[in-house]
């Protein structure tokens, strides 16, 4: 799933930038970028902050922001890296104000509704312990990982978002990895 | 040692997989997606839904010009239907064909002046709040300059006159492979292509909220001057308020005075953002480099001439028309000759001076040579050449559109086993019927010509959507898209088939032109063309030799250059990068696209809005330099800065409306037109 968001063929991210230009005057061209994207802003959000609450105000703030910027994609990129440019300076506004760590509310809903309820508390509890841990991490580091794997970029794509070099993303995200590692239960199970 | 960094490489992967596996089974509530879709669209309503902006912007651009737009419109969509070369692309400009299909009865009487009535204009009123002012005789063209990227110590000098200092960063640009320099301390950030071309914002936070509401402030002017002149920028300038990008323009101006002004929907030489604070926010520069030295002086016609042109529905080339919707969004393009700054005039074709005499068109077939074709209609070679501007009279394609100069209007013309592409789309309408739209396409290296198949057996057709199809029957050249009546048809490679091939990229010079060749993994070597067009294609997947794939179109009979073809529909690269897996890719180039077309309001049932023009000024003219790096055509396009006339004015309903007319003197504009950049 993942794989195949990362690899947006030059089709789809064609077809992406022919909608967004179609956005400008057409309701539903807007709706479908919404559409193909809302899961990779909504990913990328929660795994950061942790929490539905959060990550729905902030995928709300996100595609609100992309619809009044719509104007500004000059095409130049994928709408996917655009649209995660805009996620990512909202996320860097939400928690500029608050405090560094924001608490982990007890969520009342779970990542994905539709999981039987053993495995979406275990999700739960992984997600958690993710969202905790990129929050410890270097941010340039939580940011890589986060856009990449959350938000489904390739390694161009984030390298645009982030303004930085492709080989210095790898390298974030590489070590942001180890990072991880250290920092959550996650990999034990694979690894084993 | 060794161990030490398997061990790390073995948990990055286990830590990748994890990610990956999580990352996938998390999904937004549907109700909350779906209540934010519904939100976003009523947003969306209340400023510039698709039926509004439509319903607006056909009545605003009247019958004419409207369909003309719808077309472009049209365009956009049937060019949706396969993938488009990234943006800058081969012009999307109005071309002569669309041009000639606007045949004189389908128009209404042309620009009548009724005094102070105003003008009778495309079936509503014009009116001028503003004299038609003095111009000179004459003005400058100078030449503008391919613009250069800063060495790192220029770089560091313009950083720091905005106060930054510090680190000096590489920001990749993957769209026009270069690296811009970047600075930030954390709340300024500058990103630098050159000392014309940078990115400046104040407030990265700030600006993170993209606050689109515009709204102009009194001292705007005086704020901008003062920041900008602190920073060194000491040149002199027009400043403009401009709704559309939500900001203000500042257009510099030549040593003679006017300002340089860029095709109206791209950005401005500089658009200044300011916060609510009245303080400078953001500021995107794309001045254009030129020597100031003019390359001469042109005679150029009066705000008179130029207002005849504007009325004047026939003539369609040499003008660039935009609007700007009261509540957002626009739309508009136009083409402007290119310059012949010889000393010898070149003379125009019948069918742009006298539309009512214009000559008819023929489109090239098969074995056509020149000399043939002048014999069939009566007229000479040269007529031909000087008609179509053809740079080379012993090259025509197959397909390309030729002016007969001084022949009836004709709007039909017989064609036999003409070779093109197939594409089928099925558009809902409002009631919900379905209504499958059969579309062949013809192209040559500098444009697209679709036809609207018709007859009465056309599902025969729809097993070889996306595939070469060779027709006979009539063209004809009368409707907002122009027909094609199928009297017969063949398929010249029924087993033909979209494949996935894999391979890899390399860019080589083919025929002169930057090809990408790519090579199978048989060995096989191809030349790239960008689906059904005659285009090459421009965009190497992850890094030249990479194993690539490709969801590909190989027809047998097709060469470029010495090498055949392959037709991209789709790419990929072949292992994932982040996990070496291979990438799956579907065939998705022979399904039936679907359309929903059930707001495209009805056209019969609107009024026209009066339009009130507001300002007429002399200013200069040059494509936008955004395009330039790495542009393809950069070379065929138009480098002259040269003059214009700027019309602006507004519609009765709100919306804007921007005309620009070339001035020159028609004896220093060659028949040929420039290529353009599409809006977007």
């Amino acid at each position: 799933m993942i794989t195949q968001m990362a690899t947006q063929s030059q089709q789809q991210a064609d077809e992406e930038i022919q909608l967004a230009r179609r956005a400008l005057s057409d309701v539903s061209a807007f709706s479908e970028l919404y559409q193909r994207n809302v899961t990779r802003v909504y990913r990328y959000h929660i795994a950061y902050c942790g929490n539905v609450k959060d990550a729905e105000d902030l995928t709300s703030q996100t595609f609100i922001a992309a619809l009044e910027g719509i104007r500004s994609f000059r095409g130049t990129g994928s709408f996917a890296a655009w649209i995660m440019g805009i996620a990512s300076k909202k996320r860097l506004m939400y928690f500029r104000g608050s405090k560094s760590e924001v608490p982990l509310e007890a969520a009342l809903h779970y990542p994905s509704p539709d999981l039987p309820t053993e495995k979406a508390a275990t999700q739960r509890l992984q997600l958690e312990s993710v969202s905790r841990a990129l929050r410890q991490i270097s941010p340039d580091r939580a940011e890589a990982i986060s856009l990449s794997y959350f938000g489904g970029l390739s390694i161009a794509e984030v390298s645009r978002v982030m303004n930085k070099g492709e080989a210095s993303v790898k390298m974030l995200i590489s070590r942001g990895l180890q990072d991880l590692r250290e920092r959550t239960s996650l990999a034990l199970e694979v690894e084993l | 040692m060794n161990d030490q960094l398997k061990q790390n490489n073995n948990h990055e992967e286990a830590m990748d997989k994890a990610l990956r596996s999580l990352s996938s089974e998390i999904d937004a509530r549907p109700e909350f997606k779906s209540d934010l879709e519904h939100i976003l669209t009523a947003h969306q309503g209340q400023s510039n839904s698709f039926i509004t902006s439509f319903k607006r912007a056909l009545p605003v651009l009247g019958w004419t010009m409207g369909l003309v737009v719808l077309a472009l419109f049209l365009n956009w969509v049937i060019r949706g239907t396969v993938p488009t070369p990234p943006v800058p692309a081969a012009g999307l400009t109005i071309t002569p064909t669309i041009e000639i299909t606007i045949t004189p009865n389908s128009i209404d009487e042309v620009g009548t002046p009724t005094g102070n009535d105003g003008y009778n204009w495309r079936g509503a009123k014009l009116y001028l709040s503003v004299p038609l002012p003095e111009s000179p005789a004459t003005t400058n063209i100078y030449q503008s300059k391919k613009d250069q990227q800063v060495t790192p110590d220029e770089a560091r000098a313009l950083a720091g006159r905005f106060g930054l200092q510090g680190e000096m960063y590489t920001a990749y640009d993957y769209v026009f492979n270069v690296d811009d320099y970047y600075f930030t301390d954390g709340k300024q950030t500058l990103e630098i292509y050159s000392n014309r071309r940078f990115t400046y914002i104040a407030d990265l936070a700030k600006a993170g909220t993209m606050e689109i509401q515009f709204t102009p402030i009194a001292d705007a002017e005086t704020i901008i001057r003062e920041f900008l002149s602190a920073r060194g920028f000491d040149f002199p300038f027009k400043i403009t308020p401009t709704e559309f990008f939500g900001g203000y323009s500042v257009e510099p101006l030549t040593p003679d005075g006017l300002p340089i002004h860029y095709e109206s929907f791209t950005f401005p030489p500089m658009l200044i953002k300011l916060d609510e604070n009245g303080q400078v926010l953001s500021i995107d520069a794309t001045l254009v480099d030129y020597d100031s030295t003019p390359i001469g002086t042109f005679g150029i016609i009066s705000a008179q001439e130029a207002m005849d042109h504007l009325l004047n529905d026939n003539e369609q080339a040499g003008k660039s028309e935009f609007f700007f919707l009261a509540g957002g969004g626009g739309g508009g393009g136009g083409s402007f000759h290119q310059l012949n700054l010889s000393g010898t005039p070149i003379p125009f074709p019948s069918s742009t001076t006298q539309p009512n005499s214009a000559g008819g068109i023929y489109i090239v077939q098969e074995n056509d040579t020149l000399a043939a074709i002048a014999l069939n209609h009566g007229v000479t070679v040269g007529q031909l050449v000087q008609a179509n501007g053809l740079p080379d009279p012993n090259r025509v394609n197959v397909g390309q559109v030729l002016i007969i100069p001084g022949l009836e209007v004709s709007t039909e013309q017989r064609v036999e086993n003409l070779r093109g592409f197939l594409s089928i789309t099925i558009h809902k309408s409002s009631d919900g019927s379905q209504l499958p739209s059969y579309i062949f396409s013809m192209s040559d290296a500098n444009t697209v010509s679709y036809y609207e198949i018709e007859g009465s057996n056309l599902s025969e057709l729809d097993p070889y959507n996306g595939l070469p199809i060779d027709l006979s029957g009539t063209i004809k050249n009368n409707a907002l898209i122009p027909t094609f009546s199928m009297e017969d048809y063949s398929i010249p490679f029924p087993d033909l088939h979209f494949q996935i091939v894999k391979g890899t990229q390399q860019v080589q010079d083919v025929n002169g032109q930057s090809a990408i060749l790519f090579t199978t993994e048989a060995g096989q070597t191809y030349v790239e063309l960008m689906a059904n067009t005659h285009q090459l294609t421009d965009s190497i997947i992850g890094y030249e030799s990479d194993l690539i794939q490709h969801e590909a179109l190989i027809v047998p009979d097709e060469t470029y250059g010495s090498y055949p073809v392959i037709r991209v529909f789709g790419s990929a690269v072949a292992i994932s990068p982040k996990d070496g897996q291979p990438v799956e890719m579907e065939i998705t180039a022979n399904q039936i696209r679907v359309y929903d077309d059930s707001s495209i309001p009805d056209l019969a049932n609107m009024t026209p809005p009066s339009l009130t023009i507001d300002s007429i000024e002399l200013e200069y003219f040059v494509n936008n330099p955004y395009y330039q790096v790495n542009d393809p055509n950069y070379e065929r396009r138009s480098t002259y800065i040269q003059p214009i006339w700027h019309f602006q004015g507004h519609y009765e309903d709100g919306s804007g409306f921007d005309m620009l007319i070339q001035a020159l003197e028609r004896e220093f504009l060659s028949p040929q037109l420039s290529p353009g950049i599409t809006p977007g």
